[in-house]
């Protein structure tokens, strides 16, 4: 990688970080220098209610199955994701609903009153890897509620619900005084989490081992957010990339409504913060207000009033795979390319609040697309059956069965991350090739 | 991993069990009987790698001491049911099986004391609502902070656990912002602002606009007759009515404000209505108040008001009444005629208040320094971005002096304890070192305040091992019962050296208790203990349950109904924790909070007016006692379908304390079908023919079996509502609404303990579970530590819970006294 163009950050060198210059940036700047490939990114979106799996999961495993109703919604796509069937986070089997904080860590949630010891998230992973690379290392976005992503000491990282908030973190420039006030303030700040970083050694030092760990924590954190001004008073005076197009108007109304509208809203800020290379790493939580259609209880009207809110959001889904398709870096690649897109839940749909089998549709980020992967046999059996009625059992997790986390595993490494276990990864997935 | 075997006592635990050679060899003066008990009543069967339900007694020595100590606790659990030796098998004694509890329970007190040598609760950092409420308390600010941070994780059922209270740079980043915040909106930068008077009359054209009583879809059904606003109808959902010169005056000076209404209800049937107050722009609810007939009454709110901000005012239930009475609904362009009217006859406000000024808030940072303006300061000192010229800085003669004082006031509160002296250096070498880099005193003393809000000494309850000294102690009761830190009186008590006296500390508990403060506790409890925080995790179908809403429609829930049945559960722990009642009220009581709604609701003989009130219940009702509020029947339901296993393992934990084992991994589950052809009681039997599984659903099914009397919000019912398939029951009304369900197969609410007592619904049950009293207090006893140390009960507390609840028998197991006997207890005075 050329340097040169970096040399006004000595400062920063000289602190012994490596932060590279932004990827737009230095495509723009190191004019004559060897083309770098496009950086690759992670977008995750988790939907609290699962699929419908009767209309989500095709019915025939491999290159040429057909697509089910719902994948239909992603017909123009069909060579660009693959559907994974048959997965599951292990030991998740009571979690039901509070099993959504394990969506994207793959943490054990065996029972409701399982006292949960969450792990890293995988666009936390990700972002590690990355960090000071852009201006944000992650975003954490939510259309309702909480977010997915937690941090290695399992830590929920809170969510912008509001893509007005997105659009003036990407897009807001700041005046020259605000700027300097920023920087006066990153200085202030660090100043005192110095000192705060000392007093938590001191008091350290007078209470017994066992206690110490939890003070030692609190000092990484400190050291740890240190860094983190110390980066970002690198990007206070980087101009932020132009807004090509308008602010969004928030939408106002029951938090839970809108679904469709909202999510157009914040899929469009996930392209935006994508195209001007703002983050390599998102995660979103959808949520439709469909919880109480989700327990439809077979009842076939509301049932297919759930179904279509579950459409919403793959029609959403879509969307934003056509945008990142349209938009192109360098010769001939697509921006889709170098993004995975990762949709899934933790359940496998409402009514029966399993947390098996779940939904997974992985499209972009260069792997070999356009296949079924199915990882349980009788699930598929189970859904071709004629009698629906039967009242069924959970399918237990089956020996050929694997943990969803070997789908992020795969995913990590294809996007550079230098390691060889994630969650209850057992391995890489089998079947999925790069492309 | 340390060896298990490092403590004596453990190591004479554990000499029970291999080979059971030590016990055989003959009687130990500290083993008493266990040792044979064990072998002749145990090993028989729990013995090698065969051992029935895969629990071995055999191997315990080769296992982690807390993994160890847990599987004690099974059996001391199960030799505590009368569950094993199992029906079938011969059986010990009572005295025998006393002798042996008693024997094994002070040996895992005694190893537990050996292991947890650095004290029983770990060290642990404030949660959200601790710290919102300790900056609260300690800057007298109002300003929310709790949702700027993470999100606790909860350990054993509370978020206060210390295992779960993880940090991370997001809670440093935030824990900045907040303090931050916080500090700015405590101090002042002028004069006292007016506190102004506003006498509201709605005939005034500033309240007759579009956006208000002028909206043509109001117009209709809310007229303005002398200044006086008459509801006929509801207003337009978009446009609610509020006093828009409230509006303006918050707009022109945000702050806490008095407001004053007054309302009577108009009406030739002699039916008082309820008037629904809310905030506009923060959505805070101020409730449900009676509209009585004749004399108007008077209700008064306090509010801290955001700029523009105001209070919405609505009628409750009123197009119901209207259609039950075939009165017809009004609109654009028909207007009301007759009908109920809810009248607001007055409408006043006072504000901003201020009690004092400065305000406390300013006085906990700049107590008595001198104000000067901007303008008047020196040249160099920097202005803080935004602040005008004629604004008001703290300027002190003496600065370095000045910070001596002030924060050597401020870091003992903060800090809860006396200072150190090492604890005041770094702090004013900070103030010093900002007020030679140019900053002004008011900046370089926020950066010190700031500092102390951020330091861990302000963030950590840090206890020494042992017997916690006063302000430890200080500290620990007072975020158990006001969920914040020590008051004055608190702190001179704890300065005095005078809480390690029971008598004083019962003294502080009493006091605490007898605090309106001691409402955070309670509500903070119950909203874990019982999951009163999830009563709105699902919303009821509005097919299956249109009683839940006001107006299907537009889904809007019967507010009334939703906050009333939140209130009965809150106040009926209120009560028991005010008068002293016993905890076997939670299973069964002869009274109920009920309002007019809530009895509707439940089938009870009415009630007036939407104030809940203590009624006494009639003979033979199924209702009473903790079990049939409709908080729990709901919360431990989905939207639509109950099911026996969620409620009945909801009962085994949560209120006896016997949690059933987690289900494996491959057990299977029931789609849940509420078409009507099948209950779920007969897709249970069909999962549940295997024995593997009938083993543990003996135990978890038949309290949920006796709360299958009881629909997902609460009702009675002898039948299922389904979707699909029963008897139609067109011309029938719920609530006002025409039910569209149908009635499907009648409930079974009838079961069998695993004992073998059986019973033929609610009243049978409950009248069973109430002989477990002693059980169900210790229960309580152990959330209760749990709450209070951040650390769960484990075995080794099993004999100090049993002392504590033998204490509160004496007091018929009242609620104060146990309360009072666990702030007593071992467990709660040392670390």
């Amino acid at each position: 990688m050329s340097r040169a163009p970096l040399s006004r950050r000595t400062f920063l060198r000289a602190s012994g970080i490596a932060l590279s210059l932004p990827w737009l940036e230095s495509m723009g700047r190191a004019v004559g220098a060897p083309k770098q490939p496009a950086p690759p990114r992670l977008v995750a979106i988790g939907t609290p209610f699962g699929f419908d799996p009767q209309v989500f999961i095709p019915a025939k495993a491999g290159r040429d199955y057909e697509l089910s109703t719902h994948l239909s919604h992603l017909k123009d796509h069909r060579a660009d994701f693959t559907v994974c069937s048959g997965l599951s986070h292990p030991n998740t089997g009571g979690g039901g609903h509070k099993a959504e904080a394990v969506m994207l860590t793959g943490a054990a949630y065996p029972d409701y009153s399982y006292n949960l010891k969450n792990t890293i998230s995988i666009d936390q992973q990700f972002a590690a890897a990355y960090r000071g690379q852009a201006r944000y290392d992650s975003l954490v976005l939510t259309t309702y509620g909480g977010s997915l992503s937690y941090t290695g000491n399992g830590v929920n990282l809170p969510a912008i619900d509001q893509p007005s908030r997105v659009f003036s973190q990407l897009f807001l420039a700041s005046t020259p005084q605000q700027q300097a006030e920023e920087l006066r303030k990153i200085g202030a700040g660090r100043s005192m989490l110095d000192f705060v970083g000392e007093q938590a050694r001191s008091l350290g030092r007078r209470v017994t081992v066992a206690d110490r760990a939890r003070l030692d924590e609190y000092f990484e954190s400190v050291r740890d957010v240190e860094r983190q001004l110390q980066m970002s008073g690198a990007w206070v005076d980087r101009p932020k990339p132009k807004a090509p197009v308008a602010p969004p108007r928030d939408l106002p109304g029951p938090a839970t409504a809108e679904q469709k509208a909202k999510l157009k809203l914040m899929f469009d800020m996930i392209h935006l913060a994508l195209r001007t290379d703002s983050t390599r790493a998102i995660t979103i939580k959808t949520f439709g207000g469909h919880h109480d259609l989700s327990h439809h209880g077979k009842d076939p009207a509301k049932r297919s009033a759930c179904q279509s809110v579950e459409v919403e959001l793959l029609t959403a889904y879509s969307g934003l795979l056509s945008k990142l398709k349209e938009s192109m870096e360098g010769e001939g690649a697509r921006m889709l390319d170098s993004t995975m897109v990762l949709l899934t839940s933790n359940l496998r749909d409402g009514n029966s609040h399993w947390t098996y089998d779940l939904p997974v549709i992985l499209a972009g980020g260069g792997f070999r697309h356009g296949r079924h992967l199915n990882f349980n046999a009788p699930l598929l059996a189970s859904l071709s059956e004629a009698d629906q009625n039967r009242p069924q059992a959970i399918p237990p997790m089956g020996k050929d069965q694997q943990p969803l986390c070997n789908l992020y595993l795969s995913m990590l490494q294809r996007g550079g991350v230098k390691i060889d276990r994630f969650g209850s990864s057992t391995g890489t997935l089998t079947g999925l090739e790069a492309a | 991993m340390k060896s298990p075997c490092v403590s004596p006592a453990w190591a004479l635990l554990l000499s029970l069990v291999p080979g059971l050679a030590m016990a055989e060899a003959g009687p130990n003066d500290r083993l008493g009987a266990v040792g044979p008990f064990l072998v002749s009543h145990c090993a028989g069967c729990h013995e090698g790698a065969g051992a029935k339900g895969k629990f071995r007694i055999d191997n315990l020595a080769g296992l982690p001491a807390a993994e160890a100590a847990k599987r004690w606790g099974r059996i001391v659990a199960r030799l505590e049911a009368g569950e094993m030796p199992p029906v079938g098998k011969t059986r010990p004694g009572e005295k025998e099986v006393a002798g042996a509890l008693a024997t094994l329970k002070s040996l895992l007190a005694g190893e537990a004391r050996e292991r947890r040598a650095s004290g029983r609760a770990q060290v642990r950092r404030l949660n959200r609502l601790e710290y919102e409420n300790s900056i609260h308390d300690l800057l007298h600010v109002r300003l929310p902070l709790r949702d700027l941070l993470p999100e606790d994780d909860s350990a054993d059922g509370f978020d206060n656990g210390a295992k779960a209270l993880s940090i991370s740079p997001v809670h440093v980043q935030r824990y900045m912002e907040a303090a931050e915040r916080a500090l700015a909106s405590a101090i002042i930068h002028g004069p006292r602002p007016e506190t102004k008077k506003l006498s509201v009359s709605f005939g005034d054209p500033a309240e007759n606009t579009y956006q208000n009583l002028g909206h043509g879809h109001n117009m209709p059904q809310i007229h303005v007759r002398e200044g006086k606003i008459w509801f006929l109808g509801e207003s337009h959902i978009e446009v609610p009515i509020h006093s828009m010169l409230l509006a303006a005056a918050t707009r022109a000076a945000p702050g806490r404000y008095r407001v004053t209404i007054t309302t009577h209800t108009d009406d030739e049937m002699n039916e008082p209505q309820t008037l629904y107050l809310k905030a506009r722009h923060s959505r805070h609810e101020f409730g449900y108040f009676d509209s009585p007939l004749g004399k108007p009454a008077e209700i008064v709110i306090e509010h801290d008001f955001k700029p523009g901000d105001s209070v919405v005012m609505a009628p409750y239930n009123l197009r119901a009444i209207r259609r039950l009475r075939g009165l017809p609904n009004p609109g654009p362009p028909m207007k009301a005629q007759g009908g109920p009217a809810l009248v607001i006859d007055s409408f006043a406000a006072e504000g901003p208040l201020h009690e004092t000024w400065p305000p406390a808030s300013h006085e906990a940072l700049f107590a008595s320094v001198p104000m000067k303006a901007w303008k008047d300061m020196p040249k160099n000192a920097r202005v803080p971005l935004g602040r005008k010229p004629t604004d008001l800085t703290p300027a002190p003669s003496d600065a370095s002096a000045q910070a001596k004082v002030l924060l050597g006031r401020f870091l003992p509160r903060a800090f809860r304890r006396p200072l150190i002296s090492a604890d005041m250096a770094p702090f004013l070498a900070l103030v010093e070192r900002n007020l030679s880099a140019g900053e002004s005193f008011e900046s370089a003393m926020l950066a010190a305040y700031q500092a102390a809000l951020c330091s861990p000494d302000f963030l950590f309850l840090v206890e020494n091992p042992g017997p916690l000294d006063d302000h430890a102690l200080a500290s620990r009761l007072s975020y158990f019962l006001t969920r914040s830190m020590p008051d004055e009186t608190l702190r001179s008590a704890a300065d005095a050296k005078s809480l390690g006296d029971p008598a004083v500390l019962r003294r502080e508990a009493s006091r605490l208790l007898d605090s309106p403060r001691s409402l955070a506790f309670l509500n903070d409890f119950l909203d874990q203990w019982l999951r009163l925080r999830d009563l709105d995790a699902t919303m009821p179908d509005k097919e299956l349950f249109p009683e839940f809403y006001e107006d299907l429609h537009s889904s809007k829930v019967d507010g009334l109904l939703r906050s009333s049945i939140e209130e009965e559960t809150r106040l009926f722990f209120a009560d028991m924790l005010r008068n002293d009642r016993g905890v076997g009220l939670i299973v069964d009581s002869g009274h109920a909070f009920l309002n007019k709604r809530l009895a509707e609701h439940y089938g009870l003989p009415p009630v007036a007016g939407a104030r809940l009130r203590s009624v006494k219940l009639p003979a033979g009702s199924d209702r009473g006692g903790v079990l049939t509020h409709a908080s729990i029947l709901k919360v431990t339901a989905n939207g639509s379908n109950t099911s026996p296993v969620t409620r009945g393992a909801w009962v085994l934990e949560s209120i006896l304390g016997r949690p059933p084992q987690p289900p494996p991994p491959d057990a299977g589950g029931i789609e849940p079908d509420t078409r009507g052809a099948t209950t779920i009681r007969e897709q249970l039997a069909k999962h549940q023919a295997s024995a593997t599984c009938a083993n543990c659903h003996r135990s978890i099914d038949p309290p949920g079996f006796a709360l299958e009397a009881f629909d997902p919000i609460g009702q009675f019912r002898q039948h299922y509502r389904a979707t699909k398939i029963g008897t139609e029951l067109k011309t029938v009304f719920a609530h006002g609404h025409r039910v569209k369900y149908r009635q499907g197969p009648p409930v079974d609410a009838g079961g069998v303990l695993p004992g073998g007592q059986p019973f033929s619904g609610p009243r049978e049950f409950k009248a069973l579970l109430a002989l477990e009293t002693p059980l169900i207090a210790r229960n309580l006893a152990a959330k209760l530590a749990a709450f209070a140390t951040g650390q769960h009960a484990d075995p080794g507390d099993l004999l100090e819970l049993d002392r504590v609840v033998a204490e509160a028998a004496q007091k018929d197991f009242g609620f104060r006294s146990l309360v009072i006997s666990v702030i007593g207890s071992d467990i709660f005075r040392t670390k």
